[in-house]
């Protein structure tokens, strides 16, 4: 399962650095949100310095859709999800490469909005143990969740407004315990983040757990 | 009153299918359908009562005065909200688990989740009214009023996810790994709000709770047990109504293959085909 | 007109248009398949088992 989930994730991982279109538009995309925020909260340091860690993860959360999208976008041109089915791979396998090249890929784009962030927002990066920490336990929820919902809404004519309705209002717990954790860091006491990493595991274990398990029938649909 | 009125409806073929199924399943089917209605009229002769009592009978609370009669409504509201989405779930694992694997508890998933959502609302609307009074505002970012609306939400996706067309069993078993995931998710965000929460002194759901009695709790009782009647009468109807949606499609299927076969045969003897017979398939219904 | 009354009066009205509209809906399918047993070649005959023309008896 494991050989068959990297070998999964470095075919995904390969196909978007062939095809650059996170690169080039999801981060922007995302750089463009920071900015928007902005200009709606207005240029007051006191302000957006506080709300750094929210608008931070309200913008990881907008591109995870479209990294997740883009992820089943892929499968979905040229008869490749009928491919993957036929491949023999173990289907939690496929499913827990496609949720960590997801991962993968708002890795980076995390690292990147992360030094905007603290340039526009005049946000101090401190408690740096317990920013990446959270970052790769909510980003792997993120991903767990959204490898999940994109396997069930792919190939529904519905699917780009379907996968947000289904999407957010699930991650809520995310939002809220990422931030709290970003908020911790950021206010240099790490300390009483914790509790929050330990949501962010939490949440990450279930629903790798639940798309594992669940990956085998719904790639059967097709 | 409405079943000569569907009967009527269905009289122009001469052994109409209802009459055909009446034949077969006399004795269980009226049965069944004489419980159902009465379990509808139980209802609603107890939300009567409950509603009578509530704002006419029983006196005002000493500390809430006249707010109180929300809590003769709401919590039950409330009751049934969890009542359905438990429902909900249950019949979603009933789905998955292979041995009891069946289209029936899919479309009892689908049922409870729609009558849930309606009740969530519901428990919102009413909640948001008491606490404009009490609490001097409508919303407030409580631990169960924020897992409330975001039960609200996840399952209005739930039922977006329902309505995406499909093969039957493919269709269900999609819903109910969503109905699982959407479940699991409202722990975790019960406990995420309330530690979020904790650091401040809010008005929490059970600060206004005050000593109840006598006609009081009678009357709440009464509540409890007729929206849980109306939840029954809701599911069984809301149920009945997928099963006959399922019975549509199937038949609108066999039906788009009979005309397309009527018309290769009119084809093969050389004469144009007519208009084709236009019959309404089931649309938005579901 | 009280916060009270504004809940009751959403809680019931939103409770009888749901079960309204279910009866409704009900009807509606019953007679669309009722229609469609007309025009379908194999006839009525080939539909068993169905739960018939009964509407729930009619309770609203």
């Amino acid at each position: 399962m494991w050989r068959d989930a990297a070998l999964v994730a470095g075919k995904d991982l390969r196909i978007e650095w062939r095809s650059r279109v996170g690169l080039n538009q999801v981060v922007p995309f995302a750089v463009v949100i920071l900015v928007l925020f902005g200009l709606a909260l207005g240029p007051s340091r006191r302000v957006l310095a506080p709300a750094t860690a929210g608008l931070f993860w309200v913008a990881v959360l907008l591109s995870a859709v479209l990294a997740v999208q883009r992820s089943f976008a892929v499968e979905a041109a040229d008869g490749a999800g009928d491919g993957l089915r036929l491949s023999g791979l173990d289907a939690g396998g496929i499913f827990v490469g496609k949720a960590a090249a997801v991962t993968a890929q708002l890795l980076v784009l995390e690292v990147v909005l992360g030094v905007v962030a603290a340039l526009l927002y005049a946000a101090h990066l401190s408690g740096f143990v317990m920013l990446a920490a959270s970052c790769v336990l909510a980003t792997a929820g993120l991903a767990a969740v959204g490898t999940l919902y994109g396997a069930l809404s792919a190939g529904s004519r519905v699917r780009e407004t379907l996968l947000p309705l289904l999407f957010f209002p699930l991650v809520a717990p995310v939002l809220i315990a990422a931030t709290k954790a970003w908020q911790a860091g950021l206010q240099g006491r790490p300390g009483s983040g914790l509790g929050w990493l330990s949501v962010l595991a939490v949440f990450a274990a279930a629903y790798l757990a639940i798309g594992t398990v669940a990956f085998g029938p719904l790639l059967e649909d097709g | 009153m409405s079943s000569t009125t569907a009967n009527a409806v269905a009289a122009p073929v001469p052994a109409a299918p209802g009459g055909a199924g009446r034949a077969g399943h006399q004795p269980r089917g009226a049965w069944r359908g004489r419980l159902v209605a009465a379990t509808g009229g139980a209802a609603l002769l107890g939300i009567a009562a409950t509603v009578w009592l509530g704002l006419w009978v029983t006196p005002p609370d000493v500390y809430m005065g006249n707010l109180v009669r929300l809590l003769y409504i709401h919590p039950p509201i409330a009751w049934v909200m969890y009542l359905a989405f438990g429902l909900a779930m249950l019949s979603s694992l009933g789905y998955l688990w292979p041995r009891t694997r069946d289209l029936r508890f899919d479309r009892l998933a689908g049922a409870a989740a729609e009558v849930g959502v309606v009740f969530t609302g519901l428990t919102l609307v009413t909640g948001s009214l008491w606490g404009r009074p009490t609490w001097g505002t409508y919303w407030t970012w409580d631990p169960l009023l924020t897992t409330t609306a975001l039960l609200f939400v996840l399952y209005l996706g739930y039922l977006a996810l329902r309505r995406v067309p499909g093969e039957p069993e493919a269709r269900a078993r999609r819903a109910a790994i969503g109905a699982v995931v959407a479940f699991v998710d409202v722990p975790i965000c019960y406990f995420s709000v309330y530690w979020w929460r904790s650091l401040h002194q809010l008005p929490s759901v059970t600060a206004g709770k005050s000593y109840i009695h006598g006609s009081m709790a009678w009357t709440m009782l009464l509540g409890f047990v007729s929206f849980t009647l109306a939840f029954v009468w809701l599911v069984v109807r809301r149920y009945r109504l997928a099963g006959l949606a399922q019975a549509e499609e199937a038949d609108g299927l066999a039906l788009a293959l009979a005309e397309r076969r009527a018309e290769g045969e009119a084809d093969a003897v050389g004469r144009p085909p007519g208009p084709a017979p236009l019959v309404e398939h089931g649309v938005g219904l579901r | 007109m009280t916060y009270v009354d504004a809940g009751y009066v959403v809680a019931l009205v939103a409770l009888a248009v749901y079960a309204l509209s279910l009866v409704g809906r009900e009807r509606a399918a019953r007679r669309r398949l009722g229609g469609q047993a007309a025009h379908r070649p194999g006839g009525p005959a080939a539909r068993p088992g169905r739960p018939g023309g009964r509407l729930g008896g009619g309770s609203r």
